[in-house]
């Protein structure tokens, strides 16, 4: 693995059991064998729909999951099947922000003692040092220290997911994991806190995960994005290249599918029907039901595999192995 | 019905809510038309009050606690504040229908779809005179059709089927098909979409956008997404903290907003196509409406604030035809302002 890169997963599969009827069981296949590589410092977008495995492999990178298959390189070492302490010892490096605010703040604890509880368990900071390092976090978050005190339903949504942000990076870990931090804030509250994101990286040289089903909000943060339908990545690249000419039809239809602020939008290509269920995934393509540019007996035959058409540009469609 | 009333007219409506902290001044003085046909969409941040005016409108709202202080709501003339509620019951999905937010908890896990629908088809028979209302077997053949209507495959079978087999996508599909069951003039939707994946969410606004064209409905569609409402709305009303700022065609609040409010909306959002360059949000936060500013109620987060902002309501002023926006910088030459 290369020095530049901070996160590697290859081959990342998870399969759940789940029950199907009263004694027969099934396999939840919600990730299938995907690889994504994040380089030192950089952020990489994972776009998708409601069951697509986003939030799955946010799991699994952050170790509440075990891999099915697979494995997880972070700085350099297999973390995919870490034990005990050396697993709590990477809570250090890896950090999780999660979507609501809302509910993942203790509402009987004060901010002091959500932003205190990372560091009690993992330093050995006590007393004032201990006090002057959450003091030095709310600011780093921009929220004072007026708030040191308070319970959660004092604070706003915003102020509430800087509370969650200020509580991971309290070890100064070298990656964040963001599991759709904005999508319970307002637009006026959520571009803040995207400036924000964008800053707070630079300063602490932190290297992000961002997990979103918005895609403008990814093409704000992001550099590098993957796309992911029913466990699969079908297309990974570079924010612009993909956002300005995306090349499978997937991410076409998802794109065109943004309603924008702006009058007389063009009708986005009529993408039929639901979403499969992952219990029964269709084979070949996974996306084959519902693409609007089938071609034929191969989409329902054969997986496609990942193409390169650039550098760090990759697709996996059929269209795309024709040439 | 008479060309020169409107279908709909919120006129100067305020209404209040009784909480043990307080009266909360929720809604200050809404005032809008709606046309036959017209498709208007309610845009506003968490707290606006654009829920509140739909659910008064419809009287969904526990009176008490809330109560409306003055104003009127006119429907076809008559003042929705006071028709008893046998009146409001004949008019509730006869008249004005509704598809909620969420169509995972409107419908009834443990009953069919058929029934579910049956049942709002018979309650809609009570209306029709004695010889002409439908049979038990009439009400399934008008199910079907109205699930045909809504573009769901295989009607007849999807009677039978019991909503945890739906996607949320059929099921909001379904909850559209109730709300044309007693064809009615006009639609509120409030957030149809919002808990909708962005493919489904398409195809969904796209249905709403063909039904109203075709029925020639008229419809009320409140978001938090601009995009959203541009997509099926003609004009557009920008709410905050209980008033209304600004109201204009869509295609003039989306390029040229007036009100300081609306054009920090416009800024936060972040584009999808070129560099959005550096996001610029409202600082602060949303008044408290047990004791709302006395003048403007946006003017604590505005950056062009001026004295008389603090000390008097502004009123709205037609500054273009059709463009009416609540700011004490007009009339006068556009302003823009700056956020940090």
């Amino acid at each position: 693995m290369s020095e530049a890169l901070l996160l590697e997963a290859r081959g990342l599969s998870k399969v759940f059991e789940v029950r199907s009827g009263r004694f027969a069981k099934a396999s939840l296949k919600a990730v299938d064998g995907i690889d994504f590589a994040i380089p030192r410092g950089g952020c990489l977008g994972l776009v998708g729909e409601s069951g697509s495995g986003k939030s799955t492999v946010a799991r699994l990178v952050t170790g509440l999951h075990r891999p099915s298959a697979g494995s997880i390189l972070f700085d350099g070492r297999d973390i995919t099947h870490l034990d005990g302490r050396a697993r709590r010892d990477l809570g250090r490096d890896i950090q999780m922000v999660f979507q609501d605010p809302h509910a993942s703040l203790n509402p009987r604890k004060t901010i002091f003692a959500s932003i205190a509880e990372p560091l009690i368990i993992h330093t050995d900071l006590r007393g004032a040092p201990l006090r002057a390092r959450v003091e030095e976090l709310l600011d780093i978050v921009s929220l004072g220290r007026r708030f040191l005190y308070r319970y959660p339903h004092e604070l706003s949504g915003g102020q509430k997911q800087r509370v969650c942000i200020a509580r991971a990076v309290a070890l100064n870990p070298k990656m964040l994991v963001l599991d759709e931090p904005t999508s319970a804030l307002d637009v006026s509250v959520q571009a803040q806190m995207l400036e924000f994101l964008r800053s707070l990286q630079r300063e602490l040289n932190l290297t992000y995960l961002f997990i979103s089903h918005n895609l403008a909000v990814v093409r704000h943060l992001c550099d590098q994005v993957a796309v992911m339908y029913l466990g699969c990545i079908v297309e990974k690249g570079p924010t612009a290249q993909i956002f300005d000419r995306p090349q499978h039809p997937y991410t076409e239809v998802l794109l065109a599918s943004v309603p924008l602020p702006e009058a007389n939008q063009p009708d986005p290509p009529p993408l039929e029907g639901d979403i499969p269920s992952p219990l029964s995934l269709p084979g070949g393509c996974r996306f084959h039901p519902r693409c609007p540019r089938h071609i034929g007996p191969v989409c329902v035959d054969q997986v496609p595999a990942q193409t390169a058409l650039a550098p760090g540009h990759h697709v996996a469609c059929h269209l795309h192995q024709e040439r | 019905m008479n060309e020169q009333i409107p279908l709909l007219a919120f006129d100067n409506l305020r209404l209040d809510i009784d909480t043990f902290d307080g009266r909360l001044q929720i809604l200050d003085g809404i005032t809008f038309e709606l046309a036959a046909h017209e498709t208007l969409g309610i845009v506003g941040e968490t707290g606006c009050g654009k829920s509140v005016t739909v659910r008064s409108l419809l009287r969904l709202l526990p009176m008490p606690p809330a109560r409306f202080t003055a104003g009127a709501i006119r429907y076809k003339g008559t003042d929705l504040t006071k028709v008893s509620e046998g009146a409001m019951r004949r008019l509730r999905g006869n008249e004005i229908a509704l598809i909620p937010q969420d169509p995972m908890t409107y419908l009834n896990p443990l009953l069919t779809i058929g029934r579910q629908l049956t049942d709002v088809i018979a309650a809609r028979q009570k209306s029709e005179p004695r010889g002409t209302r439908l049979d038990r077997k009439g009400q399934r053949t008008r199910a079907i059709e109205l699930l045909t209507e809504v573009q769901l495959p295989h009607p007849e079978r999807l009677l039978d089927a019991y909503p945890h087999a739906l996607s949320g996508g059929m099921r909001q599909r379904v909850l559209i098909s109730m709300a044309l069951a007693g064809e009615p003039a006009l639609l509120v939707a409030d957030e149809p979409t919002t808990a909708l994946d962005v493919t489904i969410q398409g195809q969904v606004l796209r249905l709403i956008h063909q039904l109203v064209e075709r029925l020639g409905l008229a419809v009320v569609l409140i978001s938090h997404d601009l995009g959203v409402v541009a997509k099926v709305c003609r004009r557009i009303v920008v709410m905050y903290a209980g008033t209304i700022v600004e109201d204009a065609p869509t295609a003039r609040l989306l390029e040229s907003p007036l009100h300081p409010y609306t054009q920090g909306l416009l800024k936060a959002i972040p584009k999808l196509h070129g560099d959005s360059g550096k996001l610029q949000g409202i600082p602060g936060s949303i008044p408290n409406l047990l004791d709302p500013p006395r003048g403007c109620r946006f003017y604590p987060r505005c950056p062009l604030a001026m004295d008389v902002c603090a000390r008097e309501k502004p009123p709205a002023v037609e500054a273009a035809p059709g463009h009416r926006v609540a700011c004490h910088h007009y009339p006068g030459p556009p302003v823009e302002a700056v956020y940090e």
